[in-house]
């Protein structure tokens, strides 16, 4: 194989395989689907925990907003921190990056 | 359908199909360039391949069309790759004086694979400056904004790379003699 010239070199260093083969586009949009899957269920997980909860606290409360403020007094620190995991959970869950 | 129209797609209605097309239309390059970027190592490659597509799916909206879809593809492939180099399996580059010594290095019929095997005697910025420039056919700009380097160091790891690759052929023509 001589490479003298620079015509040599870019015949030497040019693709020659054809690699365009479904399977591998059918593997990235399987892995996608199953990445958005993951998601989805987690979002609904989310959804329905957050349901439940707020059922469970309006049911046990004459007035709506009565969990919150008793829960707010009893334990604020648990109170934050089930804001910042809400509120985390949620900015997770719309960014498009799981 | 051109490039933009599909991105637009995939972006604004998130078309899968749309999506695939593009995968069709750009594995060849991706798929190639990582082959010579891990050296032929081929299930790393279509591997990283992979990530690349999922990432850039992920990414798409942040797409500005300020250099070619081809040129930002290859340049999250760039950065997988080297993201991936990082982690504790990935074997380093060989000297290319060993190349004499090696017994491996024949030159193989298939021509692919004799270079990608070649790669690994390259420095990864000289592999993906020689790969963007005469396999991708990229300008210098274009492998200015992959690689990240500036315009002089692209310039001058492509000569060492040419160089050394023309060195490395020539030297293994005489083991090709004595072996047949």
């Amino acid at each position: 194989m001589n490479v003298s010239t620079e015509q040599d070199l870019k015949q030497l260093l040019s693709y020659n395989d054809r690699l365009v083969d479904d399977r591998f586009t059918e593997v990235v949009l399987h892995r996608l689907k199953k990445t958005q899957r993951m998601r989805q269920r987690i979002l609904l997980i989310g959804t329905l925990c957050a349901f439940l909860m707020a059922v469970i606290l309006v049911a046990m409360s004459s007035t709506i907003f009565q969990p919150v403020f008793s829960f707010t007094i009893k334990s604020p620190i648990l109170f934050t921190l089930a804001l910042i995991v809400g509120v985390g959970s949620c900015a997770w869950l719309t960014s498009n990056d799981i | 359908m051109n490039d933009r129209a599909l991105i637009a797609r995939v972006v604004v209605d998130d078309d899968q199909h749309a999506f695939a097309t593009l995968v069709r239309n750009y594995q060849q390059g991706i798929r190639q360039f990582l082959r010579r970027l891990t050296a032929g190592d081929h299930a790393l490659a279509d591997d990283l391949a992979q990530e690349v597509f999922l990432l850039a799916y992920k990414k798409l909206s942040n797409f500005r069309a300020e250099s070619s879809f081809s040129t930002w593809l290859h340049s999250i492939a760039y950065r997988s790759f080297l993201n991936d180099r990082r982690k504790p399996h990935y074997t380093h580059e060989i000297s290319a004086e060993l190349i004499i010594a090696e017994p491996t290095i024949t030159v193989n019929p298939e021509q692919d694979i004799l270079i990608e095997r070649l790669m690994q005697y390259l420095s990864v910025a000289e592999r993906t400056c020689v790969t963007l420039a005469y396999s991708a056919g990229m300008s210098h700009q274009e492998i200015v904004v992959v690689a990240g380097l500036p315009l002089g160091t692209v310039k001058s790891h492509i000569n060492r790379g040419k160089q050394k690759l023309i060195d490395l052929v020539q030297q293994s023509e005489p083991q090709k003699r004595s072996t047949s």
